[in-house]
């Protein structure tokens, strides 16, 4: 029997701006051999949105509302990073009873940022229920950002020393009956789809992201985890008193598939729902009396000369905020590294390999924010 | 600087690559100013010496300077350390097409692979290009400069 083989050359994708397997606006040019991606480039800065720029043309006190459009999804992060960046120039204390209200929401922030990441990639392997399920319990998260801060995004809830307000009454009680709910939501996602054999088959062995792309590209966060790195800043550099709490880092296991792999990072945000869930518990139970905010911050609020770089935790990893002042009205700059970033210049090398049907379940697994990549 | 402190063992046989040492804000860390010319024999010397994490890339134009700021960790361990340099704006001969002086420097991505995405970001809004690296100027000015206004283009 002789068969015909048919010589086809390299065909080129360009997919983007726009595109629903895409994290947000930016493009990929990819060339594939058949279904086998042969190399892969990006280019992004389609939501640039000249966020630094804005934050040295605004007053101190305007700033806030600025930087919690760093990552929309999880306003909180942009918000503490800066305040703690501020806090830091200024020596402005921070109450015990506002750390604890910041950690409350930056804990709720960073379950319903993965939850967000569950729906993402359930839908990219076509788990339509997975997707209701997940979106239909974050809402109740999105409810209690609304009762802490009157809103569901975009929070403008930090200020300089402090929150803006403190807890409603009934919040904690609140709360704690989320976290009590999601607990039990773990278990059904479990259930519906992370152990289901055609969520295996999607995911398993598939990005595999290895621990040398990991360290060459700076990629930190449940990415990196999930490839045996454990990096935490929570851990490395604690802020707010995240040293005082007893909580576990979940890193990637081989015993579940490859190292590194898309399930593995799906797998590692799970247990750091889980985490957070925990802390959120045990915070809240202690929370102490006193003052929300050591100062109220005017409209002619001033920082003395100085910089700080602040670090911090973000759902997706390190975030960082470089802020110099040199004493005026505005700050002279303020600067922002994202973790997202770091995910988006590996892409080239992460894709390359790959076969085209695998792309959507390996840039949900990535959970890239554009937003704070192109700020 | 501390005795036993890394960038001290660093650079203990070419202390002349450190041009000066300050206090980084209020922290405890130590900002070491570095020649720019000096910048890519000295990254080599940091990775080798453990600080091999570029955690960040930060820019800032002061006065008719631009600075830039390494912020520096070892994956192993806390150690983390931070390193600056300037370039006078307009070293370079030339305009970039858009009445603005470019500025030339070294790219540190051949030592840290993730300068890449700092660098670039750096090249297209501060004007920076960077040697060996195919550099894109498609927009109008450089818009993070101080000289300019937005909405109003370039500052005269």
């Amino acid at each position: 029997v002789r068969f015909e083989v048919l010589k086809t050359d390299p065909s080129t994708w360009e997919i983007g701006p726009y595109h629903p397997a895409l994290p947000g606006p930016m493009k990929l040019r990819l060339q594939s051999d058949g279904e086998l991606i042969i190399s892969a480039r990006y280019e992004i800065g389609y939501l640039h949105r000249g966020l630094e720029k804005c934050l040295e043309l605004h007053p101190w006190i305007a700033s806030i509302a600025y930087v919690d459009h760093l990552e929309p999804e999880a306003s909180a992060f942009g918000e503490a990073a800066y305040c703690l960046a501020v806090e830091e120039i200024g020596k402005i204390p921070v109450p015990p009873r506002a750390k604890v209200i910041r950690i409350i929401l930056l804990e709720l922030s960073r379950v319903s940022s993965h939850l967000s990441a569950v729906a993402k990639m359930a839908s990219s392997v076509g788990t339509e229920t997975a997707v209701h399920y997940v979106l239909r319990d974050r809402e109740r998260i999105l409810d209690l950002f609304e009762l802490l801060s009157g809103a569901r995004f975009s929070l403008n809830f930090m200020r300089f020393g402090g929150v803006a307000s403190d807890i409603t009454e009934g919040f904690i009680e609140r709360v704690l009956e989320v976290c009590e709910m999601v607990r039990h939501r773990l278990k059904e996602y479990n259930d519906l789809f992370t152990f289901n054999h055609a969520f295996l088959d999607r995911t398993r062995a598939v990005g595999v992201l290895d621990r040398k792309t990991v360290l060459d590209f700076g990629i930190t966060g449940p990415n990196a985890r999930a490839s045996g790195v454990g990096f935490d800043v929570r851990k490395q550099h604690p802020y707010l008193g995240y040293e005082e709490l007893d909580f576990e880092t979940p890193l990637g296991r081989e015993d579940e598939g490859m190292l590194g792999d898309a399930h593995g990072r799906f797998m590692v945000r799970l247990r750091e729902i889980a985490q957070s869930i925990e802390i959120l518990k045990h915070i809240s139970e202690g929370i102490p009396p006193g003052d929300f905010a050591s100062i109220r911050v005017e409209r002619d609020f001033r920082l003395p000369r100085g910089e700080a770089f602040s670090r911090i935790e973000s759902p997706r990893g390190l975030m960082g905020c470089h802020l110099v002042s040199d004493g005026g009205a505005t700050p002279a700059r303020a600067q922002f590294t994202t973790p997202s970033s770091a995910v988006v210049g590996a892409l080239p090398l992460l894709l390359k390999g790959a076969r085209t049907e695998d792309l959507a379940p390996i840039l949900s697994s990535l959970d890239i924010s554009v937003a704070e990549a192109d700020r | 600087v501390e005795t036993g402190d890394p960038v001290t063992r660093i650079f203990k046989h070419a202390p002349h690559f450190i041009l000066e040492t300050s206090r980084f804000g209020r922290s405890e860390s130590m900002v070491y100013w570095l020649d720019s010319k000096n910048l890519l024999e000295t990254s080599r010397l940091l990775k080798d010496g453990g600080f091999d994490w570029l955690e960040n890339l930060s820019a800032m134009q002061v006065d008719e300077n631009l600075v830039f700021t390494y912020f520096l960790r070892g994956s192993q361990g806390t150690d983390t350390a931070v390193f600056r340099t300037s370039i006078e704006l307009g070293s370079v001969s030339g305009k970039s097409g858009f009445g603005e002086d470019w500025v030339e420097m070294d790219s540190v991505a051949s030592v840290w692979p993730m300068a890449q995405a700092f660098e670039s970001e750096i090249s297209r809004l501060f004007g920076v290009k960077l040697r060996g690296v195919e550099s894109r100027f498609d927009h109008d000015g450089f818009p993070l400069r101080k000289t300019f206004v937005v909405n109003g283009g370039i500052q005269p």
